[in-house]
């Protein structure tokens, strides 16, 4: 399968504006136009725990991604039959995710479910009681992960780790659009940031608060 | 809702290209011939499918062919979006000096969106259309983060490329369209090579 984050080549301007104009005039004519999020305001920034480098973030995306998957199995005895490999989905989406940012990360990939984070989630995870409420937990969970890899796009500086990023911000905005429209919720809840994607840690997973245990 | 939703997975495949029903036309054979496009020309590349979509939308509503309530809100919402993202586009397009290309992308437009429109008979037809079409916008947004250097105009970029995702997703459910859905997106260039705009 070739890999999605292979560096795409600058296409190529073969055209002038003049030129370009002209045949989109030529064209024209022989067409027929027919949240509850996490919980993290008790949580602190570790000291010294301020993750920096590509490497160092793509070891945190990757154990943040791990513990998506690991949500979404524990939530899984809860989901309706047809909800069911949607959601098996979902997480097979984030592990490969996690492959991805782990790639990245080289030595400093731990392969383990964000530690911090985890403990977060846990009682929230252990009190799940109806398939609404794994729902929305995904929902809150991916909105997360959606402005936790728009904020990395911001601070990685090479151009590989920004690509991974790239590809998969999309995915995480797709699927809390998708758990939305599940819950029924309504056109704007599909879009809790309006037309702009935020990137604001504030909504999104803090490598300072949620940081990588030492490998 | 449920059975919805299921649709959209229900073609998940391995394959690294959504595959929307326009195909963008095959690579132009004398693409090298020319200078790699800068950043601006790919701002304003995407300027120019921002400024189609809010078109497109338009044509869409004015269609007569919608009939369900949430239809019509999504479409006008989504046509607001766009609105927003051009705008951007454009302070993006003059931050880096060029001059913002405000016109609906023409090749884009004769190559994906008028064959779409042809074959469009009720509202669910048009519900796949504008959906394509904002794969589209989001398919290019990764694409040209992968190729700019700077990290705020990447997420300038994909803070628009995910919100398109959002909606792609959200006109899939809501045609019960059955769409693949992919780990990630593929960072190649969703338009016709001709359809980068020109410095």
């Amino acid at each position: 399968m070739p890999d999605p984050s292979a560096p795409a080549a600058r296409p190529r301007a073969t055209n002038t504006r003049r030129t370009f104009l002209r045949r989109a005039a030529s064209g024209v004519a022989v067409v027929a136009i027919g949240p509850a999020l996490v919980p993290v305001s008790r949580f602190l920034p570790a000291a010294g725990a301020q993750a920096s480098g590509d490497a160092s973030l793509a070891a945190f995306a990757e154990s943040i991604e791990l513990v998506a998957a690991a949500a979404y199995e524990a939530g899984a005895d809860f989901l309706s039959d047809d909800l069911a490999p949607v959601l098996r989905t979902f997480a097979a989406h984030h592990a490969e995710h996690a492959e991805a940012w782990a790639d990245l990360a080289g030595e400093r990939a731990t392969g383990e479910p964000n530690p911090a984070l985890l403990e977060a989630l846990t009682p929230t995870i252990e009190g799940f009681g109806s398939q609404n409420e794994v729902l929305r937990f995904a929902r809150d969970l991916e909105n997360q992960l959606s402005v936790t890899c728009g904020h990395l796009l911001t601070v990685l500086e090479g151009g590989d780790a920004a690509t991974v990023a790239a590809t998969i911000l999309p995915v995480e905005s797709s699927h809390a659009a998708a758990l939305s429209y599940e819950l029924q919720e309504g056109l704007e809840a599909s879009f809790p940031f309006g037309a702009v994607e935020s990137a604001e840690l504030l909504f999104g997973l803090d490598p300072a608060v949620f940081p990588v245990a030492p490998s | 809702m449920t059975l919805a939703l299921g649709a959209v997975l229900a073609g998940c495949s391995d394959e690294d290209d959504p595959a929307p029903a326009a195909q963008p036309a095959p690579e132009d054979p004398t693409a090298d011939s020319g200078e790699p496009a800068t950043d601006t020309s790919l701002l304003n590349t995407a300027l120019s499918l921002e400024v189609l979509a809010f078109d497109t939308y338009q044509a869409a509503v004015d269609g007569g062919l919608v009939e369900r309530r949430e239809v019509l809100d999504a479409l006008t919402l989504f046509q607001q979006h766009h609105a927003q993202h051009r705008d951007a586009l454009v302070a993006l397009v003059e931050a880096a000096g060029g001059e913002p290309f405000q016109t609906a992308n023409p090749v884009a437009k004769v190559t994906l969106v008028n064959p779409g429109f042809s074959e469009v008979a009720e509202e669910r037809d048009l519900v796949g259309l504008v959906r394509d079409l904002e794969q589209i916008c989001a398919r290019l947004a990764v694409h040209v983060a992968s190729i700019v250097e700077a990290p705020e105009l990447r997420s300038a970029v994909m803070a628009m490329g995910a919100v398109a995702s959002r909606r792609a997703t959200y006109l899939d459910l809501l045609g019960d369209l059955g769409n693949e859905q992919l780990a990630r997106y593929p960072v190649t260039n969703p338009l016709p090579a001709d359809a980068v705009v020109p410095d």
